[in-house]
């Protein structure tokens, strides 16, 4: 730090440039990639604070005399959910190989396929709380039932909306092909669904497997 | 689904012709006085032909400079209405001290019944903090970020608009519920199980929490846009050690909202769920935990509280060293106190409830996280007494506001540091001690905020506001805050609970008509503000600025023109030194000017994102009072009104190189000449037409 | 703003995407949740073990999945990503881990001991 001139960092007025030389290429790619990136960060304290909540929802005083962690989320169930999003986080990721190698038709194949098993994992997460509540394991019975069917609900509110974009791309790769504005919404969604996967790592762990330990 | 209390029918909800009250005087008043400026307003518009300004310039428009704009004014006008509920508290006490204390109005002592006063206060905190302080920061980031790292506007021109649109769309709904139903009655916090359907079976805790639900995503998304923007947009030789300090404090501040409102919206979401589906989360039964809102609702709360702290101290470090004639004294240290607090208010939160009871350890470890805040802070106010020290000092107003936004720092910093010593805590827990404590500190924002705008109105209308009548409306403000909170510190020493309808001694009376005395002059300070405005803006051809309002100003936004064009640099400028305006003035390079000018590009106006604000007051509506279909159609209005979009093309209009040197040079010529055009259309929509 | 990119997939942060890198990152996912998984059913170790064990497993999962799926680096194109990611995670941390501490204790003062058993 400069304390001489009193400005800090100041440099010498006579050779100083003033002006920039042209607008500077604000690169629109990245600045999209940062917003969205800090948006997810955003949701991470979404599920910090549902977790927080999880926390403190899974003591015996909560549990209300109800069906505990253990009765209620099967770990061999979850594992298999598990395998299921991982596959379509990798199909997922097969399409961005083919984005980068501009190839606009593998790309929506994969990412077409990537959405089935998403489907197929949304699926196994409604019939997963559909059969709870048909066993009278209502999110009305405890705190811990209201946590645990909220948590699995936003995650599949999550990966749905995944879907719904997933469906949008397919439909605008078809349309206006690879452009800056397809590529960057495809990098973004790339960002959203992997990191679906990522939530559901501390999903299977703190709610699946600890539920049993 | 829950049972709910009352009719309830497919087509309007919950929503009947009673829920509108006719019959309370109050709310009927206020609804002639909000439904007389409506009328005035759109008379107005019609009369000048303001309407196609205000949907091009203003409705329509993605330029941060507007949008700052119209966050300020959505703040001023919801600080009023939460400054008209902070009239009515203290009136209401006034007349309700003591069991032999007339009642008027169908109240049994004073004039407001205890269901109207507790939706008074309820509102009062809601309105301050989230809809009046939140916006009028929102509004000065986004009007002098850009600006200072030299940008031609935010990274996300468009999601800016979202926000604001969000934003308004919140505070309109707490709006609607005093004409239309009722509000919460559980407080600002509402607390739980307070606000659970079995205690508040009717429709205000619904109204505070989807106000803030929807507002909240304003916020994150503002705080998206402003952290990209200052990442990714600064001006070339705009390093992190150049950037103004104001820049620091607005990065330091939207971390702190991108991460803490997620939280908040966790914890009204919950509770929500509660309320419609009739899950346990904070109910007293089926293992229900109700402290478990309170720590959600504290995580976010906390750091909110150095959200609407942060720039105010970034304001007032722009404000003293201007009329210091001095640079920032210790800007680094600055730096890494803004950064500190940041973190530090992430592990503090347990403080607002010491008495939950978690025991000597859990206490002592947010006793102690507590007062590691007062370390930075003290920094920052040492710092600004050396930049003050041997400088050359104008006592201007934004001066006068910002140096006694330090003594409002200093009672109220200090009084917290009282608070977080458990053992006081226990003490003063729920007095109006504490009520007085953090309104000390809330009154910084305020008066950083004034001084904000004292200081940058000339940036952005060309004119300065009337200077003698400003400090009437400093002196009389600083007096009501005085009298009014140290009168409220020795209620609080005396053990008086907070939150009354109506209070049992009539002991604590003389101490509340000081108090009332000293509303007498806030009302004197809002009126001689409203006077300022009226002269400023008749006699603004005297009060004409040139780029340099203050002539001794440091940072990069009083470069340009004042008021700032659409495009705000006509070329960017090479940042050559941390106040860069400062060296270049003070090297003779301030009459420089580029040697050519090339194509601006800019972003189009666009009415999307206030059809997202419709669409999301529709559902916030509907949600509300229960109208299921309303709900469904505007969620899905919505997601398609962005599936629509994301198919549209090119967004933005390029300005010419040959235009831009025309309105450069037209814009000197016309400084010069014709003192009464100077207005510029900045202000044009809002100003009375100029005598030809 | 206009669309300055003439080949955006030869963009730095679409360039860095790799076959390898997926679908290691897939098996190293599935191999580390699926030893979780056994050691749970296995009950190898005290209840106290085994929660560390597992947590210590998905940190590594996680980890594992920022680096290979998600690319995370300090190159010029993913530093910010990486590094914003890296001041986030404390307050993750804070959140979860300060009111788990706030709340344990309090139960541990005002209940009985059978209500605070998980």
């Amino acid at each position: 730090m400069s304390t001489t001139s009193g400005h800090g960092q100041g440099s010498d007025p006579s050779k100083a440039v003033l002006w920039a030389e042209s607008d500077h290429e604000h690169d629109i790619i990245s600045t999209r990639l940062l917003g969205f990136w800090l948006y997810m960060l955003s949701d991470s304290l979404i599920f910090a604070a549902l977790f927080t909540a999880y926390e403190v929802l899974t003591y015996n005083t909560s549990i209300a005399g109800g069906p505990t962690p253990a009765e209620v989320a099967s770990p061999i169930r979850a594992y298999i959910e598990t395998i299921v999003l991982l596959t379509s986080v990798l199909a997922f990721g097969l399409s961005m190989i083919a984005l980068k190698r501009d190839r606009p038709r593998m790309v929506m194949a994969w990412m077409a396929v990537s959405a089935l098993i998403g489907i197929g994992f949304l699926g196994m997460e409604w019939t997963e709380l559909a059969g709870l509540a048909a066993r009278g394991s209502t999110p009305q019975r405890s705190g811990y039932l209201s946590i645990f069917f909220t948590l699995i609900a936003v995650h599949g509110i999550h990966i749905a909306i995944g879907l719904l974009w997933m469906g949008v791309m397919l439909a605008q790769v078809a349309r206006s092909g690879l452009t800056a504005l397809v590529v960057y919404r495809m990098a973004n969604l790339k960002i959203f669904w992997l990191y679906q996967a990522l939530i559901w790592t501390f999903v299977f762990t703190f709610v699946y497997l600890r539920g049993s330990v | 689904m829950v049972d709910l209390q009352g009719p309830w029918t497919p087509l309007l909800g919950r929503l009947t012709l009673q829920e509108i009250p006719f019959d309370s005087p109050i709310v009927f008043g206020a609804f002639a006085f909000a439904a007389t400026l409506a009328v005035i307003i759109i008379g107005l518009l019609t009369y000048y032909r303001g309407w196609g300004i205000l949907w091009r310039d203003w409705l329509t428009s993605v330029d941060h400079k507007r949008i700052g704009i119209m966050y300020l004014i959505v703040g001023g006008v919801l600080l009023f209405r939460g400054f008209i509920d902070a009239v009515m508290m203290r009136t209401q006490q006034v007349m309700a001290a003591g069991p032999a204390s007339p009642g008027y109005l169908g109240a049994e002592h004073g004039y407001l019944p205890p269901y109207h006063y507790d939706q008074v206060y309820g509102s009062h905190g809601t309105i301050m903090l989230i809809f009046a302080a939140t916006p009028i920061l929102a509004g000065f980031m986004n009007y002098l970020l850009p600006l200072q790292i030299g940008a031609r506007d935010m990274a996300f021109p468009y999601l800016n608009s979202v926000a604001l649109w969000m934003t308004a769309v919140g505070a309109g709904l707490v709006m609607l519920s005093l004409f239309v139903g009722d509000f919460s009655q559980a407080g600002w916090v509402g607390l739980t199980p307070l606000t659970e359907m079995s205690y508040s079976p009717d429709v205000g805790v619904d109204y505070w929490a989807w106000a803030l639900e929807i507002g909240s995503i304003g916020t994150t998304l503002g705080a998206v846009n402003i952290i990209a923007t200052i990442i990714k947009m600064r001006a070339p030789g705009m390093t992190w050690f150049r950037l103004p300090l104001f820049t620091w404090t607005a990065l330091t501040t939207n971390v702190i909202g991108l991460t803490a409102f997620p939280v908040l919206g966790v914890a009204l979401g919950l509770l929500l769920l509660d309320r419609y589906i009739g899950t346990h989360f904070f109910t007293t039964g089926f293992g229900g935990n109700f402290m478990l809102y309170t720590d959600l609702f504290w995580i976010w709360g906390h750091p909110e509280v150095y959200f609407i702290i942060l720039p105010a101290w970034g304001m007032m470090s722009e404000i003293i060293p201007t009329f210091s004639e001095k640079p920032l004294f210790g800007y680094t240290v600055m730096v890494a106190a803004t950064l500190s607090i940041g973190c530090i208010s992430w592990t503090v939160w347990l403080h607002h409830f010491f008495t939950m009871g978690a025991g000597p350890i859990v206490n002592v470890f947010y006793s102690i996280s507590t007062m590691l805040v007062s370390i930075p802070t003290g920094v920052k106010v040492f710092n600004w007494a050396f930049t003050m020290f041997r400088g050359r000092l104008t006592f201007t107003t934004p001066m006068l506001w910002a140096v006694s936004a330090i003594f409002m720092q200093l009672i109220g910093g200090l009084t917290g540091m009282m608070l977080a010593i458990p053992a006081i805590n226990y003490m003063t827990h729920n007095t109006v001690f504490v009520i007085a404590h953090f309104h000390c500190v809330a009154m910084v924002t305020i008066f950083a905020s004034v001084a904000g705008i004292t200081f940058w109105f000339p940036k952005a209308t060309g004119f300065k506001l009337d200077e003698a009548s400003g400090q009437l409306v400093f002196w009389l403000f600083m007096a009501g805050t005085f009298t009014v909170f140290t009168a409220m510190f020795g209620l609080g020493f005396d053990g008086m609970p907070r939150r009354l309808a109506y209070i049992p001694y009539a002991s604590w009376r003389p101490l509340m008509i000081v108090e009332e005395f000293g509303i007498l002059l806030y009302c004197g300070s809002i009126a001689a503000f409203i006077y300022q405005i009226v002269v400023s803006v008749r006699n603004r051809a005297h009060n004409l600025v040139d780029v340099d309002a203050w002539g001794t100003t440091r940072s990069l936004e009083w470069m340009t023109h004042s008021p700032v064009p659409a495009y705000n640099f006509a070329v960017i400028p090479h940042v050559n030194a941390r106040d860069e305006w400062a060296w270049r003035r003070d090297n003779g390079l301030a009459d420089m000017l580029p040697e050519h000018y090339e194509d601006i590009e800019v972003p189009l106006n666009t009415p999307v994102p206030m059809f997202l604000g419709i669409a999301t007051a529709g559902f916030g509506f509907a949600m509300v009072w229960r109208i299921w279909w309303l709900a469904a159609v505007s969620l899905a209005a919505v997601f398609i009104i962005i599936i629509i979009r994301s198919f549209g093309g090119t967004t933005g209009t390029v300005i010419p190189a040959d235009a831009v040197r025309r309105t450069e040079q037209a814009s000197r010529r016309k400084r010069r000449q014709n003192a009464d055009n100077v207005l510029g259309d900045g202000v044009m929509a809002f100003a009375v037409k100029p005598r030809a | 703003m206009g669309i300055d990119n003439l080949k955006p997939w030869e963009h730095p942060e679409i360039k860095g995407a790799s076959e390898v890198q997926y679908i290691s990152g897939y098996a190293l996912s599935l191999a580390l949740l699926g030893l979780s998984l056994l050691l749970v059913r296995a009950h190898a170790g005290t209840t106290v073990v085994l929660v560390s064990l597992i947590s210590f497993i998905s940190i590594l999962t996680v980890i594992a999945q920022l680096i290979l799926l998600f690319h995370l680096d300090f190159s010029e194109s993913q530093r910010w990503n990486t590094l914003t990611l890296m001041l986030n995670v404390p307050l993750l941390i804070l959140s979860v881990g300060l009111t788990s501490f706030m709340f344990h204790t309090l139960y541990t003062h005002v209940m009985l001991p059978a209500m605070t058993v998980r």
